[in-house]
């Protein structure tokens, strides 16, 4: 599929609903500026509610804009109908036709294009090999798993040859081993056909696993634009910390540039441009910190249980109760409920916000 | 079994009186049919009159006025029409109403379609009259407007047919588009978003995927309907053409000769009638059964 890889662009796209039991309108979504660079893929993550479906079906063209213009390349396409926008879009229900076999169901947007019968029958062959299905053309939809019916959707937006592909949780209807499995397919697949795929999940290890670049929304609005490692690095704000992989957020102030004090010991700390004197929370992941006997942060222990991988800790902390992971506990001292212990932290893994 | 009975004897236990009720009043009647191949008279009773086999139905076939015959094609060609005009209107109107994006316009074009559905047939058949009355009828005021000339309607046979069955239709469209309504808000959105996507335009989509997602509700749907092809509406008949001797011949069905003749003729007759009705409503219920297995992927009504 040598097709020119095409990019995304929404400039202040916001999309007002009216509330059915208040009858008051909202933002579903708000003021979003997203680039979507060609070829690479994207995913917007947020809680349920948070605007990324919303975000995705303006794209796709199912909703249009209240405000803003969405670009497509170069083109401005608010005004286009969904068949005209070069994208297509794989369903969380699969959206497969009940009484067509796999060919019938990839071949049915060819078949409207008016192509002709050769043409349609190898690009259907090709796209079927593809996802994997190649010989099983003539099943019926209502005989296949849930994770070939999940290909055949995949094989029918594909075959239309789209510059961007866009994908609604289609993943959240297989079983957890299948996502697994089927989230590096599809990776692999988007890698293959060379096609910019933007992806709609609220599973933020599935985000993590396929994406170059991770859009969080929550409310409507977007929270942060970056890669996954940057999202749990350096979260823009506790909102991010806290979706991406697991936070504690320890009370601090600024003493210096990169020292924070907390709970009456100073730290090493980025603490970007933050002032002198400021009041910050540190955000703290589970495996960024390790127990002993002495070091740089007092606590008690509160809550400790063996979960084979690791030792699960709840510490309290001044007025914070954090959790730690220490893994490979065999290797370690394992402290008690009620035991006094000092958190050392790792290099370069406390982030003030 | 025994077992089965023991453990849940209370839940069989409330099944007894919907068993009791079903026994005394239709399997019990059951016996009564034999009145349909005898020669019944009150005093020697059901059992007791004297039995002439199927001369009952021989005779409603042959006799003099050939009433008998003409009533079984009246009653077939009305009802298959009220089948096929009866599927192709609601379903029409479904789809129509279910494209309908203002809320309040849309109840208020379901409600008004729905209306005719709680009219009774003597209201209906008042309406028609209000049409096609000879002096005070829309119709004729509006043939008269353009210089036509009058008919007169409740004198002519050959346009009752036509007029019966546009009633029954528009009795029955709106409630039976309640039925394809349902079905249709139980299909996936995204099905339809999917085929947009494709390029599929509004026509297309009901091409390819409402209608053959309809396929299932309206073979079942007609199924029922042909179990029921050889029992005519009594009320509609009479309620629209009433005793018109004129009109009667061209509209009797079944069930309205059997009315009639009852009077004269007796119960064994009748019976024998309606007996007739439900033997061949059965076979042809069970022969279309088959064929609908067929075509719609081994799903039928048994």
């Amino acid at each position: 599929m040598a097709k020119e890889k095409k990019g995304v662009r929404l400039e202040h796209i916001s999309k007002i609903y009216k509330d059915p039991k208040t009858g008051k309108d909202f933002y579903a979504v708000k003021d979003a500026n997203i680039e979507i660079e060609p070829g690479s893929f994207v995913t917007l993550l947020g809680p349920s509610g948070c605007g990324k479906t919303t975000t995705l079906r303006m794209i796709a063209g199912f909703e249009s804009p209240d405000e803003g213009e969405i670009y497509l390349g170069n083109e401005p396409i608010n005004a286009l109908t969904p068949n005209k926008r070069d994208t297509a879009m794989v369903f969380q229900s699969y959206a497969l036709l009940p009484h067509y076999n796999i060919f019938d169901n990839v071949a049915y947007g060819l078949k409207l294009r008016k192509m002709d019968k050769e043409t349609i029958k190898k690009k259907v062959i090709d796209i079927l090999s593809l996802v994997g299905l190649e010989g099983m053309e003539n099943r019926m939809t209502n005989q296949l798993s849930g994770g070939q019916q999940q290909r055949v959707a995949l094989a029918r937006a594909l075959v239309i040859e789209p510059g961007v592909l866009l994908f609604d949780e289609p993943l959240s209807n297989l079983d957890a081993k299948l996502r697994v499995s089927m989230r590096t397919e599809i990776r692999r697949i988007q890698q293959e056909a060379g096609i910019t795929a933007i992806y709609v999940t609220h599973d933020q290890s599935e985000a993590m696993a396929i994406s170059d670049k991770v859009i969080i929304m929550n409310g409507g609005l977007v929270e942060q634009i970056s890669t996954p490692q940057e999202a749990y690095y350096y979260p823009n704000n506790k909102f991010v910390a806290d979706f991406i992989g697991e936070a504690n957020f320890l009370e601090g102030v600024v003493k210096a540039q990169d020292v924070v004090e907390i709970n009456g010991a100073d730290v090493k700390c980025a603490t970007g441009s933050m002032e002198k004197g400021a009041t910050c929370s540190v955000v703290l992941r589970p495996e960024g910190a390790f127990l002993g006997d002495n070091g740089q942060v007092q606590g008690t222990v509160k809550y400790s249980c063996f979960m084979g991988a690791y030792q699960d800790y709840h510490i309290q902390v001044g007025n914070t109760q954090v959790k730690i992971q220490e893994y490979n506990p065999k290797n370690k001292k394992i402290y008690k409920v009620g035991d006094s212990v000092f958190l050392n932290f790792e290099e370069n893994t406390l982030y003030a916000l | 079994m025994k077992k089965e009975f023991k453990r849940n004897w209370q839940l069989y236990l409330m099944t007894v009186p919907a068993i009791v009720f079903l026994i005394l009043f239709c399997y019990i009647p059951y016996g009564g049919l034999w009145m349909a191949f005898t020669d019944y008279n009150i005093i020697d009773g059901i059992f007791g009159s004297r039995f002439v086999g199927l001369n009952n139905i021989k005779f409603f076939f042959s006799s003099s006025t050939g009433l008998g015959m003409k009533s079984v094609r009246n009653t077939l060609i009305i009802n298959s029409w009220g089948l096929v005009l009866g599927t192709i209107f609601p379903i029409t109107i479904a789809i129509c109403f279910n494209d309908i994006a203002n809320k309040f316009y849309k109840k208020i074009s379901q409600s008004v379609m729905f209306f005719p559905y709680f009219l009774s047939w003597v209201v209906v058949g008042a309406i028609i009259y209000a049409f096609f009355s000879t002096s005070t009828g829309i119709v004729n005021q509006w043939i008269n407007s353009f210089g036509g000339d009058i008919v007169r309607w409740y004198a002519e046979p050959k346009y009752w047919k036509p007029i019966i069955i546009a009633a029954d239709v528009w009795k029955w469209c709106g409630y039976n588009s309640i039925i394809y309504m349902a079905a249709l808000a139980n299909f996936d959105s995204t099905l339809y978003e999917a085929a947009e996507v494709d390029g599929a335009n509004r026509f297309k989509q009901i091409i390819y995927i409402t209608l053959p997602l309809l396929k299932p509700t309206v073979v079942i749907l007609t199924l029922m309907a042909i179990g029921r092809i050889f029992f005519g509406d009594f009320g509609m008949i009479y309620g629209i053409v009433g005793n018109n001797s004129l009109l009667y011949e061209e509209v009797a069905v079944i069930d309205t000769y059997v009315y009639s003749s009852m009077r004269t003729l007796g119960f064994s007759y009748t019976t024998a009638i309606g007996l007739m009705q439900s033997v061949l409503g059965l076979i042809l219920i069970t022969i279309s059964n088959h064929f609908a297995k067929k075509i719609n992927e081994g799903e039928g009504l048994f």
